[in-house]
């Protein structure tokens, strides 16, 4: 509130008005890995004066809304209470929920938007602080809190560890990275403008002091404030989490905090509390240290009965009164000085919360001796054995032998019997007083001794001495040697000089300050200070490991120095400035064969040193990666063959490459100038080539050598079981081999056994084991584990990838049958397979085991043969109808489509194209014959054709199935479509009205309109029910309304009107144009299907004329009167282009036609208007960029005559 | 087989870190001299009084200020169940006064141009100080967050964690690495292996 002030009135100063400020909110780190939230929360609080830690934060929302565990979050902070929260959420226990509850502050949540920044620079100016959430990139958030915005820039404080204040531009803000992981801006929270929230101007309290300490107890001191009520206290052990409240007070400016433990320190804290929701800041902290229990007097504690108290205390300048509180009080801040020897007049009083009175016991002691105990000569100064008066007046005197200087007495009342000076109070009060007991004579103030200096420094030192008795203070006097004395005070026995001239002779002499006068000074202490220290250049400045892109600096550096700037530049250019802590310094990144100029300066907390010296240093050249040379390939065996060539200078390594004349290359690696290639397969010719490998790239590669391993067999490794007491491999079939081979002593060569199989397939392994028979058990069975490898690039070994085509993953006793496949692309040839049998645990290849048997054979691999796009089989043709047939086939596996091929008989062959081993020809000519062929379509190529079908369509009209209802409770009463104007009323279920037939133009909608059928009651008017209506067209004509689109409409829910209705029927430009069925459906219930028999409603099927709705252009060539549609189409058949030569009757509507392949698709459209007279029309159509074939030509006039033509294209 | 081609992928990940680092060296360079042209312009932004927050004790400082070794800072993300490193080009850069580390400014190297993207952080340049000085090994100048965590790692020896190139931006981790990462913070200091972080960065609960 303070800044908005100051920033207002500044604006008016200077008579601008600020378009931004900047709210000076505390830098809170997150206290947990996942509390930014808990950070975010506490800044804004502190801010606007609602201070809590963020762990009490956090408790809180646990409380309230859970999902932090079970413990308190102030107590197990890292556990469960480490959880993440939202900033929104109203109700959710986030960061809105939490400014609602600790500041009474309503708020809004806005995702991030356009208009944000306006709303930020609102906020800030009205002094609000707004709290926004970051999404990261891939996953996480995290929540910062904005407390700023200028020109652009804002200012916001981030809770992670370190990151604290921060400015950066909007844009990077609101997306970006600034030293986040890469960010969206989500969500923010603006506090209500008009929100009241809590009063925030309860000041906080000053100087807050501990005094009067004992074991148990500490006094409380600050500075009234002007708005408080009363005041809270709240301290806590240091190291501890949990702050406790000591008791409120609020008529004061102090409070005896009790309860202490002993010698223990305590952090305390003061606030202010101006009204029941209005509470400042807490004051700063302050600590203490508890006493001993032995450094202090014995505890003395009331129990807490209500029944009497001291009211009033007076002994020379005491006169001091409390209420009751029925504990000890400490009220050793008050003392009266008393004279060794004197008797001073001394009056009590108590008073009591019943009427009984005079059963109260006073007792008085005092520690003369100052041993911190009553137990001495004199020091149970009253203590009668019998009750007192409510006011008890005594002289108090001062014995001899009592030792001068401060002192306690404790006054304590109890009832029915005196108080000892420890222990508990019984219905009583215990009060502490200070007394200050003065010498009888002149006192002494004696000086001090002991002076002595310490800490040395060129301008600074300690002087320290002993304790004088009655001191209150010392005065320290110094100065220069010779010069004039100047003088501090202190209460302490040392004072820090500081600020002194370095290399000086300084003198210092003390005087105790007694409340009754000063000793003498103490002899005067010399002391001189130090030299001071120099920022020293440093020495030795040299340049070591020099490459190409870099150099070390090294030099000896200064004790005083805290780091050093090193500036470097290439010979003649500008300098650059780095700067290190150490005393070396690798410049990286500079530029080969280029001389640098380095200098170094020291950088001391107290200034800089000047540079050093210059010195140089030339980058290197740039290193070259040589091609070694001399690459020999020698001493070949069947196997192996050894590479040698002559060293590379910069080489670290070499990298060889190896493969088989033609083959793809192998790399290995080497450090060596020779390398034995091994596992090579025997009479094979091989190609090596080889680079180097440097610290800074690679080198280009040699020439190749060539070299051929020597001709012979592979041999592979031995592997045998040890034993084949109990177990052996009794049989192996795989492909042709069959062989029951039963114990051969743990290994058996069959390699004379041999089976063919293909590359890429598959084939069935069975293993079957034998076991030794027991003439107690039978048959001794035990676990085991089979496993079979194949050399499948037959290198003489099993240990290549895949080689190990079968392991047992779990031990088995009876036979085994395994799938053994063979990969596709491995070579051809006749190669080993390896079949083991071990006890226990699967086999490696090369193993002798101890229990059981290994047998080899030979496999012969066959070549795998590229697929075949296959010809379809069993082509047939069936469902043949008047305008559809179906035709099926066989496909092939590797097809990815088909071609079917269809045709009128003789006529030009139509391409369609399908996924599915099937297809249906709609659309086609009754009566007419179709040939029929296909051919398979693969991803590396196509079939040959398949032989050809035919089939001949069907004679006569479309049949549509039977739908019918029954309609004594509902019917159709009439419809309305176009020109079809009928009222049926109820027709028994169903009627065929497709004489009645209405024009639609394809692509257009039409209005069709229903009317409800239902009994008539005089008593209830119409009873209807609960309708559902259905309209269907056939629009491809194929007799069914089953097509896409064909069912034009359906009731959405139940109608139960009895009034008109209308629905929008709508004509795909897919449609066939002619005449079709439109089929009309009234359910009781539900919605009807096409070929229902319903049992309560109505069926009625009308015609649709579907024609076209196209624009053409025409020639017109001459007028007449003619009553028919005539049309001819020449040349029939057409090879570039034909004629149509169409007769338009005068006012028949438009005329249109329409070309379309055996598909159904149209190819060519053309659209003619009439007029008041007959036209005739030669129209040219350009066919010659159609496919060859059979195509239907349809001619139609809008008053619903149509003729069609067959046309063939050549 | 298998075994020359590792040592052919070690061979190539070389010559691509090889190259990596002579990119980052010049982005390196890019970086400090972004953050000299610019600092001034955002310390001229703190407001009058508030010297502290950003790490200067007056005003006066602002003239004193110098550029220490940048660091770049790459993100440990989750890409698929695995913790990957991730680099977005940005550096943070020390600014010094006096030899003391005061506060860094974050550039963001695009298209060969740096760009100063945020300004302040004077706790994290303190700590990174007091590394430097405590730790007298060879040192990257990597910094790691990791946002799974909320927490910072300084990596000395970066290029030792760093496995294989996997794509733009993306590099996969050497799980057996033996190399520290020290935690920055006042609590939980000790120095971790990369795989240990790896662990609790799986664990940690999404944010």
């Amino acid at each position: 509130m303070k800044n908005t002030l100051y920033t207002f009135l500044f604006s008016l100063i200077l008579g601008f008005t600020a378009q931004a400020q900047v709210l000076n909110v505390p830098t809170v780190e997150q206290e947990q890995d996942l509390w930014c939230w808990a950070g975010v929360s506490k800044s804004a609080m502190d801010y606007y004066g609602a201070v809590n830690e963020q762990c009490e934060i956090v408790e809180w929302v646990r409380q309230n809304y859970g999902g932090f565990g079970n413990d308190p979050c102030c107590e197990n902070p890292s556990g469960p209470c480490n959880n993440t929260n939202d900033i929104g959420g109203e109700g959710s226990g986030g960061v809105q929920d939490i400014l609602k509850h600790y500041l009474g502050y309503n708020s809004t949540l806005k995702s991030f938007s356009n208009t944000v920044e306006q709303d930020i620079v609102n906020a800030i100016s009205n002094n609000r602080v707004v709290p926004c959430a970051w999404q990261y990139f891939p996953a996480g958030g995290h929540a910062v809190l904005i407390h700023g915005y200028e020109n652009g820039y804002v200012y916001y404080m981030n809770p992670w560890f370190g990151e604290g204040k921060k400015i950066t531009p909007y844009s990077s803000f609101a997306s970006g990275n600034e030293g986040q992981a890469p960010h969206s801006w989500t969500f923010s929270v603006f506090i209500d403008d008009n929100t009241n929230g809590n009063s925030v101007t309860c000041d906080t309290p000053t100087n807050l002091s501990l005094e009067d300490v004992g074991s148990t107890y500490a006094r409380a001191y600050w500075d009234e404030t002007s708005n408080a009520e009363y005041y809270n206290i709240r301290l806590k052990a240091q190291g501890e989490t949990i702050w406790f409240d000591a008791p409120s007070t609020s008529d004061s400016n102090s409070v005896l905090i009790k309860k202490l433990s002993p010698n223990t320190t305590y952090e305390v804290q003061v606030a202010g509390v101006c009204n029941q929701n209005s509470t400042s800041n807490y004051s700063s902290s302050q600590y203490i240290t508890t006493l001993t229990a032995s450094e202090d007097y014995c505890a003395s504690e009331s129990n807490g009965t209500f029944m009497s108290w001291i009211q009033n205390v007076k002994l020379g300048s005491i006169d001091h009164s409390y209420p009751r509180d029925y504990e000890y009080m400490d009220f050793t801040h008050i003392s009266t000085s008393l004279t060794i020897g004197s008797s001073t007049p001394m009056e009590l009083t108590y008073q009591e919360q019943d009427l009984y009175g005079q059963r109260e016991y006073w007792a008085i002691y005092v520690d003369w001796n100052q041993d911190k105990d009553f137990d001495d000569a004199d020091e149970i100064v009253y203590r009668p054995g019998s009750s007192a008066p409510k006011s008890l007046y005594l002289n108090l005197n001062v014995p001899a032998h009592a030792l001068p200087g401060k002192t306690r007495m404790r006054i304590t009342i109890g009832r029915n019997n005196p108080v000892s000076p420890c222990g508990t109070v019984s219905g009583g009060e215990v009060e502490d007083y200070t007394l200050n007991i003065i010498p009888d004579g002149p006192p002494i103030c004696d000086a001090v001794s002991g002076l002595s200096a310490s800490n040395t420094s060129h301008n600074s030192f300690t002087i320290s001495w002993s304790a004088s008795s009655n001191a209150d203070s010392y005065n320290v006097d110094y100065r220069e040697a010779g010069g004039s004395w100047n003088t501090v005070n202190t209460s302490t026995t040392s004072y820090d000089f500081s600020g002194l001239a370095a290399e000086t002779s300084y003198e210092v002499k003390v005087e105790t300050v007694c409340s009754f006068g000063n000793s003498e000074y103490s002899s005067s202490l010399s002391v001189t200070t130090n030299a001071a220290p120099t920022c020293d250049v440093v020495s030795d400045l040299s340049t070591s490991n020099i490459s190409d892109q870099s150099f070390t600096v090294s030099w000896t550096g200064d004790v005083d120095a805290n780091s050093y700037d090193i500036d470097y530049r290439e010979a003649g250019g500008s300098w650059s400035t780095v700067n290190t802590s150490n005393t070396t310094y690798n410049l990286t990144g500079l530029t080969a064969e280029t001389t640098y100029e380095v200098k170094v300066a020291t950088i001391c907390s107290f200034g800089n040193s000047a540079y050093s010296n210059t010195v140089s240093a030339t980058t290197l050249a740039e290193p070259i990666c040589d091609t070694p040379t001399s690459l020999i390939l020698s001493n070949e065996t069947t196997t192996s063959i050894t590479a040698s060539w002559n060293a590379s200078i910069n080489a670290n390594s070499y990298t060889l490459q190896i493969r088989e004349l033609g083959d793809t290359w192998n790399s290995v690696s080497t450090s060596n100038t020779s390398y034995d290639f091994t596992g090579l397969k025997p009479n094979t010719q091989y190609e090596v080539q080889i680079t180097s490998v440097c610290s800074f790239g690679i080198s280009a590669s040699s020439a190749i050598v060539t070299t051929s391993t020597l001709d012979g067999p592979l041999v592979y490794c031995d592997a045998n079981g040890n034993s084949v007491a109990g177990e052996w491999i009794n049989a192996v079939a795989f492909g042709s081999i069959n062989n029951t081979s039963n114990a051969n002593g743990g290994y058996a060569d069959f390699t004379a056994q041999s089976t063919s199989i293909s590359a890429g397939t598959s084939t069935n392994i069975t293993l079957t084991p034998g076991f030794a028979s027991s003439w107690l058990f039978g048959t001794t069975t035990q676990p085991e584990f089979w496993s079979v490898w194949i050399d499948l690039n037959q290198d003489g070994d099993f240990t290549d990838a895949n080689e190990q085509r079968f392991v047992s993953t779990t031990s088995s006793t009876s036979a085994v049958t395994a799938t053994i496949s063979i990969p596709s692309g491995t070579p051809a040839g006749t190669t080993r397979m390896r079949i083991a049998m071990k006890r226990s645990s699967a086999a490696s290849s090369c193993e002798s085991f101890a229990n059981g048997e290994v047998e080899d054979y030979s496999v012969t691999i066959i070549e795998d043969l590229p697929p075949t796009c296959d010809v379809v089989t069993n082509l047939s043709i069936s469902s043949i109808t008047n305008n559809s047939f179906s035709a099926t086939w066989n496909g092939d596996v590797d097809a990815t489509s088909y071609n079917v091929d269809v045709r009128e008989n003789g006529g030009a062959w139509t391409t369609i194209s399908t996924t599915t081993a099937s297809y249906n020809f709609t659309g086609l000519s009754a009566e007419t014959n179709y040939e029929v062929k296909v051919s398979t379509v693969c991803s590396f190529g196509n079939s040959a054709e398949s032989n050809i079908v035919s089939a001949t369509t069907l004679s006569g009209p479309v049949e549509y199935c039977s739908a019918s209802g029954n309609s004594t409770s509902e019917w159709i009463e009439a419809i309305s479509l176009g020109n079809i104007n009928n009222t049926s009323g109820a027709d028994g279920g169903y009627a065929d009205f497709t004489t009645q037939s209405a024009s639609i133009e394809i692509g257009a909608s039409a209005s069709l309109t229903i009317t409800p059928g239902f009994p008539y009651s005089w008593l209830f008017g119409y009873t209807t029910q609960a309708e559902f209506y259905s309209v269907w067209i056939d629009l491809n004509q194929d007799g069914d309304f089953d097509d896409a689109n064909e069912l034009q409409y359906v009731s959405p829910s139940s109608n139960s009107g009895y009034q008109a209705f209308s629905v929008s029927l709508s004509i795909p430009a897919s449609a066939a144009l002619g005449e079709t069925r439109l089929r009309i459906a009234m359910k009781r219930g539900s919605a009807a299907n096409s070929c229902e028999a319903l049992a309560n409603g109505e069926v009625e099927d009308y015609t649709v004329n579907i024609v076209s709705s196209f624009n053409g252009s025409a020639r017109r060539t001459s007028f007449g009167k003619i009553s028919e549609l005539e049309s001819s189409v020449y040349p029939n058949p057409a090879k570039q282009s034909t004629t149509l030569d169409l007769t338009i009757p005068a006012n028949s509507g438009n005329a249109s036609m329409r070309l379309m392949d055996l598909t159904g698709k149209s190819v060519v459209n053309g659209k003619w208007s009439s007029s008041e007279k007959e036209q005739h029309i030669q129209e040219t159509i350009d066919v010659s960029s159609l496919p060859k074939g059979l195509y239907l030509m349809q001619v139609i006039l809008e008053n619903g005559a149509s003729q069609n033509h067959k046309l063939v294209i050549e | 087989m298998k075994k020359s081609t590792l040592l052919f992928l070690s061979l190539c990940l070389s010559i691509i870190l090889s190259a990596q680092s002579s990119t980052s060296n010049i982005n390196r360079t890019l970086a400090k001299e972004a953050a000299l042209e610019n600092a001034h312009s955002f310390v001229n932004l703190i407001p009058q009084g508030q010297e502290k927050d950003y790490g200067f004790d007056s005003r006066a400082d602002f003239d004193k200020i110098k550029i220490g070794e940048p660091y770049q800072t790459y993100f440990m993300v989750k890409q698929a169940n695995e913790i990957v490193f991730t680099d977005v080009n940005e550096w943070r850069v020390p600014l010094l006064v006096d030899g003391k580390f005061v506060a860094l400014v974050s550039v963001h190297i695009k298209e060969g141009k740096g760009e100063v993207v945020d300004f302040g952080a004077s706790g994290l340049a303190s700590f990174l100080q007091k590394f430097e000085a405590q730790f007298k090994g060879e040192n990257e100048h990597v910094l790691i967050r990791n946002t799974a965590l909320a927490k910072d790692f300084i990596a000395p020896n970066f290029s030792a964690l760093c496995s294989q190139i996997k794509s733009a931006g993306f590099t996969t981790i050497n799980s057996n690495a033996s190399e520290l990462l020290y935690p920055i913070g006042n609590t939980n200091n000790e120095p971790l292996k990369i795989k240990a972080i790896q662990s609790l960065t799986l664990a940690a609960p999404s944010k």
